[in-house]
């Protein structure tokens, strides 16, 4: 192991001199000037690059794992792409941790900014790596997941969408694992390159259809919030249909909507909805309650009073409470 | 004799440079008393930068750290917090370059710089999730007043057990971070809405002389113009009002004590003295209070995906649509209304800062001034702190009034705007290269005790933000308003990209500084937005561009969440992740926004530029 770190160390100062100096260190014509700043280039690499080093011979790889993957959390990628590419140079292929080095070299590669096409590609072919090789099905898994994600998105300007690959590799992992998390979120994934396609009614309900489909087989699997209120936003933006776009909203709320910080902004278009179907007055009722009591701070609490007050007026059988807006005031 | 190589010149200036560099570190570091005489034994010193230079914050600051540093466990661990004040027009590039360098200090106001937004957050600030979810221990009975644990046990109790978060007024939503989702700050004072603040004895003044103007069978010039042009409605509310001490209630009311003002300046010979101390920093303040009481009729038909946010796009897709226009008289009102409020500035009044401004006002130049609460303590010293004492003047705070019905745009109007989405702000991060993260959290853990945190704010002339706490009386009217209409009820003319908000604001301010009619203002606005290559159609563009990318980023977010869980055992990661799949999804890889436009241009192709 010592040899193989040695001459990694040494490779690299080599290098650095190539690139700094433009000239060779045999290079008797080198002046003193560039010498002085080989010599501090020379110094500083080697310090850096044998630190790292010592720590991997070793053979502390879960201790530097760490520590890459903490850069990597702190969305650090191109030092913790660094730091993996040198714990894959040295660690075993049998390792525990090397197909979990892989898979987080690759996400690195997938997110450096600004991102390339070598980069995406190095992504693309270390997640296949993992895909057929990994023995955990989870890594495995979520390595199909991000190469359907990397052909989905545009990454780098000219790169070109691919929805037809994508929907195949989240298909592939809806046919692996038919009753796990990762089939949940891999046919949420793919009914959105359905939906998303501009001016194609049929396409959107063939997407729609997808997720209707699933949750009718999967009621409680872990995406089913997100699902629901992705076919009522979809019912509502964009197939016109706000009674169903009502029922899907409902069904999410009930699980608890995914989105805790905008919550107050679907109960409100919630309540705007139901107001606008007779059928549906309790529920517009309910909503505008909701607003005021459960997200006060939201700002809407205001104009829920007042559609309150006026349905009241409207309504005197149903005997409407309109609750008080009660919000922090300072010195209370 | 022998040529020095000007080459060498360089290499010596750069290590001098160097070695004094070094040494005034060492020297610093010395006399902080980080470092001594052995190498050993040094103090830690936990460096806290801010940008808050107004009157009261930093004696404050200093006066809560030196409590601090006298904690017997403080200086049982040799522990020592610093203030590091840095004026606002420098924090941004002087954080920016410190945090990348690995020298910011421990504790940073968080604002101004790049690196404290986005994705740098997670890179450079500590998340905060774990700490926010258990109790303050400076919240711990030991800690509160004894009057407070005499009359609030509930309240003690709260404080003592509830996670640190939920003894935030605002459940501290100041320091949440809803793209990380972690909590990457702590909140430690609120802003408070923004106000008029007035000159009682000024204001006063112009009631004597509009009450003396009341009872002749003929108005003076200044006030028939307020009266026969609509602004204001001569009854008996009017005499009602100016009978009392009470500022203006209504915008008609506000114009006719500016006209006052004006005479009375006109009477005196004083030239400077004028109704409004306006300036560029609160042209803006005036058009904001406005534009949702005038505007929030159009607010439901432009809001096409109904998230209860106006964005610029939307704003002028609806534009595009025929939902609104700059002929609508709602629209002109709005305008008009501006205008007419901007003619009670001084001439050149966008040349002019916030300070200027409030000197103006503290100096009895002026009978009013807009600003936030953040300006009250430097307002109230000045006033009263005059060389010559009878120059000193009494204070008012009060809201901006709308038009009442019966008074010039009174017809346009209907509720105000609230204020009820106010988070508390003042929010200190922890670096992630801060030696002392623990203790830093502790310094901010104690900023934001009950007992603490208001006597801060009482210190500095702010508002504190843990539940139960009260600031000092003159800072009451900078409570929240929760009555009235929300701020997505707002549209949005302000687009972050493209040439049109440059047209915008440039005709704007041409506009109310009464260069331009507002047919001109609004036909040279209409030319930019119908312009082929900057209009529009290059905004709907960008925004797509914009989210698109926004969306890519967010698959940042889901790759560090999945690791998160998968590599670190995150228990709260799963939940996040799921969340953040859903937002991802749901933008529909920023199509919606392609969506929206064939909605409104059915025969045309998206541009493309």
């Amino acid at each position: 192991m010592a040899d193989v770190t040695d001459s990694k160390c040494q490779t690299s100062q080599f290098e650095i001199c190539n690139t700094v100096c433009h000239t060779p260190i045999e290079n008797n014509s080198m002046s003193p000037k560039h010498g002085i700043v080989c010599l501090l280039c020379l110094l500083l690499t080697s310090l850096v690059a044998c630190q790292r080093q010592s720590e991997l011979t070793n053979g502390d790889y879960a201790g530097y794992f760490d520590k890459a993957t903490e850069e990597l959390v702190c969305f650090n990628f191109p030092v913790s792409y660094d730091m993996f590419a040198d714990l894959l140079e040295v660690i075993p292929a049998d390792h525990e941790l090397y197909y979990r080095s892989l898979f987080a070299k690759a996400t690195c590669a997938q997110h450096i900014t600004p991102p390339t096409q070598e980069l995406l590609d190095e992504a693309t072919k270390l997640f296949e790596q993992v895909a057929s090789e990994c023995p955990d099905k989870n890594l495995a898994g979520r390595a199909i997941i991000n190469l359907g994600r990397i052909a989905e998105l545009r990454d780098y300007p000219g790169d070109i969408i691919d929805l037809d690959t994508a929907r195949k590799y989240y298909q592939q992992l809806i046919d692996t694992y038919p009753n796990e998390d990762l089939a949940d979120e891999a046919i949420l994934w793919k009914a959105g390159t359905y939906i998303q396609v501009v001016g194609d009614k049929q396409s959107k309900e063939q997407g729609v259809t997808m997720l209707e489909d699933w949750l009718a087989k999967r009621p409680d699997n872990a995406f089913a919030s997100p699902m629901w209120t992705y076919l009522g936003q979809t019912y509502e933006l964009e197939l016109d249909n706000p009674q169903r776009s009502l029922e899907c909203y409902i069904k999410a709320d009930k699980i608890g909507l995914p989105a805790e910080s905008s919550i107050s902004a679907f109960y409100w278009r919630m309540a705007i909805m139901a107001q606008k179907i007779p059928s549906q007055l309790d529920t517009c009722v309910k909503y505008y309650q909701k607003i005021i009591k459960i997200t006060p701070t939201s700002g809407r609490a205001f104009e829920a009073k007042l559609a309150l007050d006026e349905l009241a007026k409207a309504h005197p059988e149903k005997n409407i409470q309109v609750p008080e807006i009660e919000l922090y005031q300072i010195g209370q | 004799m022998k040529k020095i190589p000007l080459n060498y010149i360089g290499i010596v200036l750069l290590l001098v440079v160097f070695g004094l560099s070094l040494a005034q570190v060492l020297s610093n570091s010395f006399k902080a008393g980080e470092i001594t005489a052995f190498g050993k034994g040094g103090k830690k010193i936990i460096r806290i930068a801010h940008w808050q230079l107004e009157p009261g914050y930093r004696v404050a600051m200093n006066k809560m750290i030196a409590d601090y540093n006298a904690l017997p466990k403080v200086k049982e661990a040799n522990i020592e917090v610093q203030q590091v004040p840095v004026t606002e027009k420098v924090y941004g590039q002087w954080l920016n370059v410190h945090l990348m360098s690995g020298t910011a200090p421990d504790i940073c106001e968080k604002g101004f710089a790049k690196m404290t937004s986005g994705d740098y957050v997670a890179r450079f600030f500590e998340p905060l999730g774990d700490y926010v979810a258990k109790p303050n221990p400076y919240n711990q009975p030991e800690y509160l007043p004894e009057d407070v644990k005499q009359e609030y046990p509930g309240m003690v109790k709260l404080l003592a057990e509830n996670p640190w978060r939920e003894t935030f007024n605002d459940g501290m939503r100041g320091g949440w971070d809803d793209k990380l989702q972690n909590h990457y700050a702590v909140p430690t004072s609120f802003f408070g809405a923004v106000r008029l603040y007035y000159n009682v004895t000024l204001i006063n003044e112009a009631k004597q002389l509009i009450r003396k103007e009341l009872v002749k069978s003929s108005y003076d010039q200044w006030m028939a113009y307020r009266v026969d042009n609509g602004f204001i409605k001569d009854d008996a509310k009017l005499k009602a009002w100016a009978a009392t001490d009470e500022p203006p209630q209504t915008l008609g009311q506000l114009l006719l004590s500016c006209s006052a003002i004006r005479h009375i300046a006109q009477l005196r010979g004083q030239d400077k003295l004028v109704p409004i101390a306006g300036s560029s920093y609160s042209q803006n303040m005036f058009a904001d209070a406005y534009k949702i009481p005038f505007l929030s009729e159009y607010a439901q038909q432009v809001d096409m995906n109904v998230n209860s946010t106006i964005t610029a796009l939307e704003t002028y897709a609806a534009w595009e649509a025929g939902v609104w226009s700059f002929e609508d008289e709602r629209v002109k009102a709005y305008y008009k209304c501006i205008e007419e409020v901007c003619k009670e500035f001084p001439p050149g009044f966008l040349a002019l800062g916030r300070d200027q401004a409030i000197n103006r006002f503290v100096l009895g130049q002026a009978a009013m001034v807009a600003s936030g609460a953040w300006d009250a303590n430097g307002i109230m010293k000045g006033a009263s702190g005059h060389n010559d004492p009878s120059k000193d003047f009494e204070v008012g705070i009060m809201t901006f009034p709308l038009p009442a019905k019966g008074e010039k745009w009174g017809e346009y109007v209907s509720y105000p705007s609230n204020e009820a989405q106010a988070t508390a702000g003042a929010p200190y991060a922890v670096t992630q290269r801060s030696q002392n993260v623990d203790w830093a959290i502790d310094f901010l853990q104690y900023m934001s005790s009950y007992a603490v945190n208001q006597q801060f704010n009482r210190d500095a002339g702010w508002i504190p933000v843990i539940m139960g706490t009260s600031p000092t009386e003159q800072m009451m009217p900078f409570s929240p308003n929760p009555f009235g209409l929300s701020k997505g009820a707002g549209v949005n003319f302000y687009p972050g990209s493209t040439n049109i908000r440059t047209i915008y604001d440039g005709q704007l301010w041409l506009y109310m500084s009464g260069d331009i009619s507002y047919d001109t203002f609004a036909s040279r606005v209409v030319e930019g937005l119908d312009n082929k290559q900057n209009g529009v159609r290059r905004l709907w563009y960008a925004e797509w561009e914009k989210t698109r990318s926004n969306f890519r980023n967010d698959e940042r977010m889901l790759a560090t969440q999945k690791i998160r869980e998968m590599y670190k055992n995150d228990p709260t990661a799963s939940d996040k992740y799921i969340r953040g799949v859903f937002k991802v999804v749901a933008g529909n890889n920023g199509n919606g926004i392609r969506s929206d436009w064939l909605d409104i241009h059915p025969d045309e192709e998206f541009p493309e530029f």
